[in-house]
């Protein structure tokens, strides 16, 4: 990571002359702007932050702004928020020439958090839960594909007959996984460079399937690592002329893409879920009880639930069981490493959005002391335990008609939430896809 | 005549067994109509069938529980893996026997499943349709119904829109020729094949004009009784896919084939006719009853309108010329039903269904609310005037397949019409057509996320 004082040393030698202040959206994505090095600088930006049009709080992927919030809207002209640094995010980006990154909180005129903005609701639920006398530690395992054409080729074949970096499944090869290796390890030692501690790569369980994992760190910064490397592995992708994609499920006859969440509780620098088996298993009971309420923000797309198949090793259910890995929750480490793993999430997740819905409904299990119920023995795929929701739409209607949504986030972040995911089913309600085509064009 | 070509009007049996006595028909089509309005069945030699043509033949059952790509679909009672997807016997309905002239040496007749004690299997669409005509029979009135086709002229083959993945599509013209004569005529060779060929095939042809988007045609035939009508309406919509096939083009029924373009409708007209009089004439009593049934009753039976995910996409957006609220009007093209026709000739027409209908279960669902009104004298609500995609609290039809799910679960006039072996056969259908669209991933998904997300 890069100091403010080291940033100044860097732009002054010429080693730095750009600084990417950024800021995530409602999909995840970084959005923002690049400012000169020495603008950065002369103008403090670190403390004034930047202006960014509103709208941002309130797009689709397409960019378009959708009506409905109010948030953002036409009747409110559109105007601006403030992006303000968090010095603490301040990091080189390796694979871009003599370039930095700032990630930034966003606010409104008058100096108050922007309450719709993810890395606000986020660090809203951990200061819960210091109010409670924890730390929350996360740990993200993003899943992608890696393809032979590069994005400008995939879009211009309209994403169809893409072809994996491998023929055949790598998971865990090691053979495989040297073909791509002239990439991973770049997007490897690309985030090393960036800050965020790598742990390893390994070959996944399609053609072309890979996974990088990351140490975990306390929430924040876990979703800060999170977006930087999402966005720097699919930067490194376009350089090496290849492209990757985090979707959850990019075809219905391949495994999907997973974001498996892994999070425990700590006091005082050490797991609080190695000695108080009370907050661990209130916890995990809480979580059980509450992410079918909150699975927009950990499954916020139509596309999120193709993952959600029987044999797919992407669960169904909302069952738990000690390293079972048919079940939507994993109970995985001993004594300090002992924590909750969610397989729910896809690589489509917004990390902060996923982890303050964790973090929320395990918080909301330790407020009400909710119990844990017997862990699953067995194969998840096949019992009658409580599915987790199988369409967005039943998402939206499970976070409808819920209350611990509304009493952990506010009334203001469901709602802007749940428009985000009405409008996501509306448009793919609208639109005429392939699927109908192939069906119907000629039979139907 | 000894000439198929030029021959028109339906087949008699006694005809049949001449031509296939002097070589002019070989082969005989014999089909049944799936739950998607599709012609399944088998070629019979001539000499074969005319043995035997009052005689049965046996097919899979399982030709009532197949989804679009012909896969069997669990959860159905007719047929099973569990009973073992045993046959039924068809049994060919003489009175629908033709040739198809655009086929060499061939005839063809629909037929009805039945079971082997000799009862009729209640879920076939045939006889959904022929229970409701009965039941208006029964009443005292004989149903009158017409059903407008629009379809799309593409430039590519059905082989070359496979090969690219249905994503390139592109319609046969290059700008919308709503009436226009001119421009038609770049597909009139085309079109006037499939006028004749229906001419021949015993279809009453009226007209063919293009339609409101590039490449858009319609074809119209005569009124008639519900079930000639519908037969006709099947036997249309697969000779004309094989037409185009013939001349290398490929022509779409879907409902809406590309969100930027104009759907395809099917509007449904229908009247009720005692002693070869409308009885609608001069906006009855009967009139009212009736047009206030299907208003009421339309969207519990949407799924029998508008059957697939598909089918909902055309209900989008405003101006669309898609009738998307229960309301009515006189002559008024933006509400769901439109009252068009004068004196003798006035008739509902229910805008709401495209042309993925199965026409048989369509005509069958819009009669069933049209007897309900009458039955239960229901009250006709005053006619919407003015532009009905702009009334903000106008009843809509449900917006997705998903609800039609919902409103048809929720309702009892459907299980009382049709009963309840009928209406469970087809909610499992409707719920396997969304529970298959829910499961697989489309390149409207690849577009948004792929880099992206």
């Amino acid at each position: 990571m890069l100091t403010l004082d080291q940033l100044k040393a860097a732009v002054r030698n010429g080693s730095i002359d750009t600084v990417v202040v950024a800021f995530t959206d409602m999909q995840g994505r970084l959005v923002g702007k690049r400012v000169h090095g020495g603008y950065f600088v002369e103008h403090d930006v670190a403390a004034h932050g930047i202006e960014g049009c509103a709208y941002l709080l309130a797009l689709d992927m397409e960019m378009e702004p959708v009506p409905g919030y109010a948030f953002a809207n036409w009747d409110s002209g559109y105007g601006d928020f403030r992006a303000r640094p968090d010095p603490a995010t301040l990091r080189r980006l390796p694979w871009l020439e003599g370039t930095a990154l700032v990630l930034c909180d966003l606010e409104h005129h008058d100096g108050t958090p922007a309450a719709p903005s993810p890395r606000q609701v986020l660090k809203n639920q951990v200061e819960r839960a210091r109010a409670l006398g924890f730390e929350p530690m996360f740990g993200s395992e993003l899943e992608f594909y890696v393809f032979g054409e590069s994005y400008a080729e995939a879009n211009s074949k309209r994403y169809r007959l893409l072809t994996p970096s491998a023929p055949y499944i790598l998971d865990y090869h090691v053979l495989a996984a040297t073909y791509d290796e002239p990439l991973i390890r770049q997007i490897r030692n690309g985030m090393q460079g960036a800050g965020i501690a790598v742990e390893s790569s390994k070959g996944e369980a399609w053609p072309g399937q890979h996974e990088i994992n990351f140490v975990f760190a306390d929430a924040l910064a876990m979703a800060d690592n999170h977006v930087v490397y999402k966005n720097g592995a699919k930067e490194i992708a376009h350089q090496n002329g290849r492209s990757i994609t985090f979707m959850a499920k990019p075809d219905e006859t391949w495994i999907g893409s997973s974001c498996h969440i892994h999070s425990s509780l700590w006091r005082e620098g050490a797991n609080a879920f190695a000695v108080e088996p009370e907050t661990f298993e209130r916890y995990l009971a809480g979580q059980i009880a509450c992410l079918a309420e909150l699975a927009i923000f950990v499954a916020p797309t139509v596309n999120s639930y193709k993952r959600f198949a029987a044999g797919s090793w992407a669960p169904t259910t909302l069952a738990w069981g000690h390293d079972n890995r048919t079940c939507g929750f994993r109970v995985v480490g001993d004594g300090p490493s002992r924590r909750t793993e969610t397989r729910i999430p896809g690589g489509d997740a917004n990390p902060y959005l996923a982890f303050a819905a964790l973090l929320a409904a395990g918080l909301h299990g330790i407020e009400n002391e909710l119990e844990l119920p017997p862990p699953l023995e067995g194969n998840a795929y096949e019992s009658d335990a409580e599915r987790f929701p199988a369409a967005l739409y039943e998402a939206i209607q499970r976070l409808e008609t819920g209350s611990t949504a509304r009493s952990a986030f506010g009334d203001e972040v469901v709602e802007h939430y749940l428009h985000y995911a009405r409008t996501e089913q509306r448009l793919f309600d609208e639109a005429v896809t392939d699927y109908e085509r192939r069906r119907m064009f000629e039979r139907g | 005549m000894s000439d198929s070509k030029g021959a028109e009007g339906p087949l008699s049996l006694k005809q049949l067994q001449s031509e296939v006595r002097d070589g002019t028909i070989e082969s005989v089509v014999l089909a049944l109509v799936d739950m998607q309005g599709r012609l399944m069945g088998k070629r019979v030699q001539s000499d074969y069938f005319v043995e035997r043509a009052e005689d049965t033949i046996d097919v899979c059952s399982s030709l009532l529980t197949l989804d679009m790509e012909s896969d069997t679909t669990p959860g159905y009672t007719v047929s099973s893996i569990d009973l073992g997807y045993p046959d039924f016997p068809l049994h060919p309905d003489l009175a629908t026997l033709r040739r198809m002239p655009w086929h060499e040496a061939t005839a063809l007749v629909l037929t009805d499943p039945h079971w082997e004690d000799g009862t009729p299997v209640d879920e076939s669409p045939r006889q959904i349709l022929r229970h409701q005509v009965e039941r208006a029979q029964a009443l005292g009135y004989e149903p009158m119904m017409s059903s407008e086709l629009e379809f799309f002229v593409c430039r590519e083959t059905y082989d070359q829109v496979h090969d690219g993945g249905y994503l390139q599509i592109t319609p046969a013209g290059r700008y919308v020729t709503d009436g226009h004569l001119l421009a038609p005529g770049f597909d009139e060779a085309f079109i006037r094949q499939l006028r004749v060929a229906m001419r021949g095939a015993g279809i009453p042809v009226e007209a063919s004009k293009a339609e409101a988007w590039p490449g858009q045609h319609e074809i119209t035939f005569r009124y008639g009784d519900p079930l000639t009508v519908a037969d006709n309406h099947v036997i249309y919509k697969h000779g004309a896919k094989e037409i185009a096939d013939q001349n290398g083009r490929s022509i779409t029924f879907m409902a809406k084939p590309d969100h930027t373009w104009i759907g395809s409708s099917c509007h449904v007209h229908s009247s009720l006719w005692q002693d070869g009089r409308n009885v609608f004439e001069g906006e009855s009593e009967v009139f009212r009853h009736y047009l206030a049934g299907q208003v009421a009753y339309i969207a519990e039976l949407a799924i029998f309108v508008a059957p697939s995910v598909n089918s909902y996409k055309r209900f989008v957006g405003k101006g669309t010329w898609a009738g998307n609220t229960v309301t009515w009007a006189h002559d008024n093209r933006t509400t769901g039903f439109r009252v068009v026709g004068r004196g003798n000739a006035l008739r509902t027409e229910a805008r709401v269904p495209g042309a993925d209908v199965n026409p048989h279960l369509a005509f069958a669902a819009l009669l069933a609310a049209g007897l309900h009104g009458i039955e239960n004298e229901l009250e006709l609500p005053p006619p919407y005037e003015g532009n009905a995609y702009e009334l903000e609290d106008a009843p809509r039809f449900p917006r997705t397949l998903r609800e039609a799910v919902a409103a048809l679960e929720a309702g009892s006039m459907a299980r009382a019409a049709f009963g309840d072996a009928v209406i469970d056969h087809y909610l499992n259908y409707a719920r396997a057509e969304q529970r298959l669209f829910d499961g697989v991933v489309t390149d409207y998904e690849r577009q948004r996320m792929f880099e992206r997300g």
